[in-house]
């Protein structure tokens, strides 16, 4: 039944001889009547044909026979067993093994392969004048960097390819060969054409080889593409996006803000300013004459505006605009009868400041405030009722023009406010570029300072740290932090008892050593009573629990599980892990029982009834905790071993 | 069916460093070929397998199954250059020194190598199944030794082997006709 059964799975262990022999005539019974399976066998035995036919390379051993010393002393291999190149053979290509001895169907075995040999005999052929050397040779050479027509399956090139040198030529390094192969892919750059005409560079240049020869695509000439022009792009689409109508103020304001993100400034208006629009003039109404609106204090100071002076200055020149306007602002007041206490030198707080604003050099020198030039006529006015505001004298210094101020010195003022708005700039406009590079900077912290953000200008005498001493500095303080660590804290690590040393294991594990030193307690539990002995030194001990605390023995219980073992169970009462117990050994035989963590009534002690080879059992020690003494009547002592049960909670001594 | 387990067993009757390389260069040159598809990277392979198959003959001691072995290294070469190309590791750009090449030969000893269809129907099989086919019906390796060569197992390479099988003459029969 086997026999007749298809096993696909098994034609190719069974070609390959690698079955056992029953299961190689059930193969051979199945193949006498199947001749799908027949079939499935010729195509598998084809394709092993097919591929044990491939060729190989055939280097000959006279000149594999130097390189087997360069291996040998890559390796340091000595001069182990020599073997001379004539007693190699180099293999040669494996020869097709005979067809196995099939029982298929002899019409379908014949058809089969007589195609198959028709078919490779004319496939062959075509292929070989497809790939042939001398064609791909002849194409190489005349111009290599032509590119080989690619493979269909994004296989390698054919080896006729590489034919570019002669067949005599050693190919004694990797690295030339495969840049022959990379050469041979590469697609060529496109040409450079000097002559704008295609057809004249083509025609001037040389005929790389006959047309019949070169593929097609080969001869193709790379023209550069032509460059389409850019689609039309809307005239509105270019045009900066509208936003909406300012006004004159609004422009100034956004052309100052533009002008710090480097757009193009916008056009200054050449109108009135706002408060000027809104100022109404003595012509049109006559009550004004006498308390006009003063033009209000700058929602932004001058010295933020202006840019291409520098910041001492600027705050020099606007501080001194704010006097201007206060001192107008004073003068109307006065001239209205409505005038504050005139300030009197002891009542200003900084006299110097304001004696150094007077004798600023710089502001006389300024372009910006070339309408002073007129004020002196005006500050001498004041000599003319100097006993009646002998007290403006000091503001005097500042602004000059304390006496009673015309509309027309009033707009004066805001004339030239504006002209220090806007004449600086515009007329520092071709050097802005280059003084911005100086001063932006130190103008632009000053300015955060100004604005409130608390910003203090970088100071000088800390110059900005170099790339070089960045690194150095994080360097330092890594082996600053190294050192405080290795100094500090690894020696407190190391000086630190391990806990597993001193820590007993979970298990019962027997310790090379013994030395149970008995700690001294001040508060005894009760099992330390008055008589008790102290535990001698022990051998053998062995140790259990988890440094667990808090339990307490119930009950003793003794008997023999079997085995001639003896065993001695405690009953124990708490929670949480268990608790410490060492088990060892006297010099007399007794046992000791030691566990800090576990505190026992001293009548259950007592309550013990020997049992075995423990012959009683007493309270030992002064430690806290349980200490007991196994009393042992045999000459030897026996063997223990000691363990922690749960559910309930159980300390087990079996002694053997 | 490791690196290791080929190394450790030594053995007395296995053919020595010299025997195994002048009898095999050649085939683990075209194994390679066959592989990657290319004769200059296929022949400096062949000189890396080599010359890491020579580490393991020092003190005079013969690794177990070299042959197989030999395979393997070359299987493992063959694996990495696929898979990364000429990159190298830091380490090796580095440190990595530049070996000359050791064997020199001229395009008259490969021209046999040159095969179009069948190496066209070898690049249509995955890697492994195209490593079991060449390790077996090319390089005349039995089942045992493929597992060894191919670290796999001796069932995956009866499975592979007959997998590869149909798919190669599939894709033969395609290419060629």
């Amino acid at each position: 039944m086997a026999a007749k059964k298809c096993q696909p799975k098994a034609l190719t262990p069974y070609l390959d001889d690698e079955l056992a022999a029953d299961a190689r005539q059930q193969i051979e019974e199945h193949l006498r009547g199947c001749a799908a399976c027949g079939a499935l066998l010729d195509e598998v035995t084809s394709a092993r044909e097919r591929v044990r036919g491939m060729g190989r390379a055939l280097i000959p051993g006279t000149t594999l026979m130097p390189a087997l010393a360069v291996f040998r002393e890559r390796a340091g291999i000595g001069e182990a067993s020599r073997v001379g190149a004539g007693d190699i053979q180099v293999p040669v290509p494996a020869p097709v093994l005979p067809e196995p001895e099939l029982t298929a169907p002899p019409l379908l075995e014949t058809a089969v392969m007589a195609e198959d040999v028709a078919t490779d005999e004319e496939a062959t052929d075509d292929e070989t004048d497809i790939y042939s050397t001398e064609r791909f040779r002849a194409v190489l050479e005349l111009d290599p960097v032509l590119p080989v027509p690619p493979a269909v399956d994004a296989t390698p090139a054919p080896r006729e390819a590489l034919d570019v040198e002669p067949a005599d030529a050693p190919l004694n390094t990797w690295v030339a060969m495969s840049q022959e192969r990379e050469d041979a892919h590469r697609v060529p750059d496109p040409p450079v054409l000097e002559s704008p005409d295609p057809a004249q560079a083509l025609a001037a240049a040389p005929d790389p080889a006959p047309a019949e020869e070169v593929a097609p695509e080969a001869t193709a000439v790379f023209e550069p593409l032509p460059i389409p022009p850019p689609p039309p792009v809307p005239e509105r689409a270019i045009q900066p996006e509208p936003r909406g109508e300012p006004g004159p103020f609004s422009a100034i304001v956004r052309a100052d803000i533009d002008n710090d993100v480097h757009e193009p400034e916008a056009e200054i208006p050449s109108g009135p300013l706002p408060w000027e629009q809104d100022l109404p003039s003595a012509e049109v109404n006559g009550a004004l004459v006498e308390r006009p609106d003063a033009p209000e204090p700058q929602s932004t100071p001058p010295w933020v505006e202006a840019e291409a002076a520098d910041a001492e200055d600027i705050e020099a020149r606007g501080r001194r605009l704010v006097e201007e306007d206060l001192a107008a602002q004073v003068a109307l007041e006065h001239e209205a009868g409505t005038d504050w206490e005139p300030a009197t030198p002891e009542s200003v707080d900084e006299p110097d400041w304001q004696a150094a604003v007077a004798e600023e050099p710089a502001v006389a020198e300024k372009p910006a405030i070339a309408e002073p030039a007129e004020e002196p006529a005006v500050a001498e006015e004041p000599t003319a009722e100097p006993a009646e505001e002998p007290a403006h004298a000091p503001a005097v210094t500042l602004a000059p023009d304390f006496a009673p101020v015309a509309e027309d010195e009033v707009a004066a003022a805001v004339a030239s406010m504006r002209e220090e708005l806007t004449g600086p700039r515009v007329a520092a406009e071709p050097a802005a570029a280059a003084e911005k590079a100086t001063v932006s900077p130190r103008l632009e912290e000053y300015r955060g300072a100004l604005r409130g953000q608390r910003k203090e200008p970088r100071s000088s005498a800390m110059p900005a740290l170099t790339q070089e001493m960045k690194i150095g500095v994080v360097a330092a303080s890594a082996i600053m932090i190294v050192l405080v660590l290795g100094v500090f804290v690894v020696p407190r690590l190391t000086a630190k008892p391990s806990p597993v040393a001193t820590r007993p294991a979970t298990h019962a594990t027997p310790a090379t050593s013994a030395s149970p030193a008995a700690t001294p307690s001040s508060a005894p539990s009760p099992a330390a009573s008055a008589n008790a002995s102290a535990i001698p030194p022990l051998t053998g001990t062995i140790t259990a629990g988890a440094g667990g605390t808090g339990y307490k023995v119930l009950r003793i219980r003794g008997g023999s599980p079997g085995a001639g073992v003896t065993r001695i169970v405690y009953d124990l009462e708490g929670t949480g892990p268990a608790p410490d117990a060492q088990l060892g050994r006297a010099a007399d035989g007794s046992l000791y029982i030691q566990a800090a963590g576990i505190s026992i009534d001293p009548a259950i002690v007592s309550g013990f009834q020997p049992i075995g080879p423990i012959t009683g059992m007493s309270s030992a020690g002064t430690g806290a905790g349980l200490g007991l003494r196994l009393g042992s009547s045999l000459a030897q002592s026996p063997q223990f071993s000691m363990y922690y049960l749960t559910g309930p909670n159980r300390l087990v001594i079996d002694l053997k | 069916m490791n690196e290791l387990s080929l190394v450790l067993n030594f053995s007395s009757t296995q053919p020595d460093f010299d025997s195994l390389f002048l009898a095999s260069f050649n085939q683990v040159l075209s194994y390679l070929e066959r592989l990657v598809g290319d004769i200059g990277v296929a022949h400096r392979l062949s000189e890396e397998t080599f010359d890491q198959l020579a580490r393991y003959y020092r003190k005079g001691k013969t690794p177990n199954e070299p042959r197989s072995l030999m395979y393997l290294i070359a299987t493992a070469r063959a694996r990495d250059f696929l898979k990364k190309g000429e990159k190298k590791s830091m380490w090796q750009r580095m440190f990595g020194g530049t070996s000359e090449p050791a064997v020199a030969f001229n395009e008259a000893h490969v021209t046999d190598l040159s095969n179009g269809t069948e190496q066209r129907a070898l690049s249509t099989l995955e890697f492994n199944s195209r490593v079991v086919l060449l390790l077996h019906d090319y390089c005349d390796l039995n089942y045992d030794q493929v597992a060894r060569a191919a670290a796999i197992g001796r069932s995956a390479v009866v499975r592979d082997l007959d997998r590869a099988r149909h798919d190669f003459q599939q894709a033969y029969d395609y290419i060629k006709f």
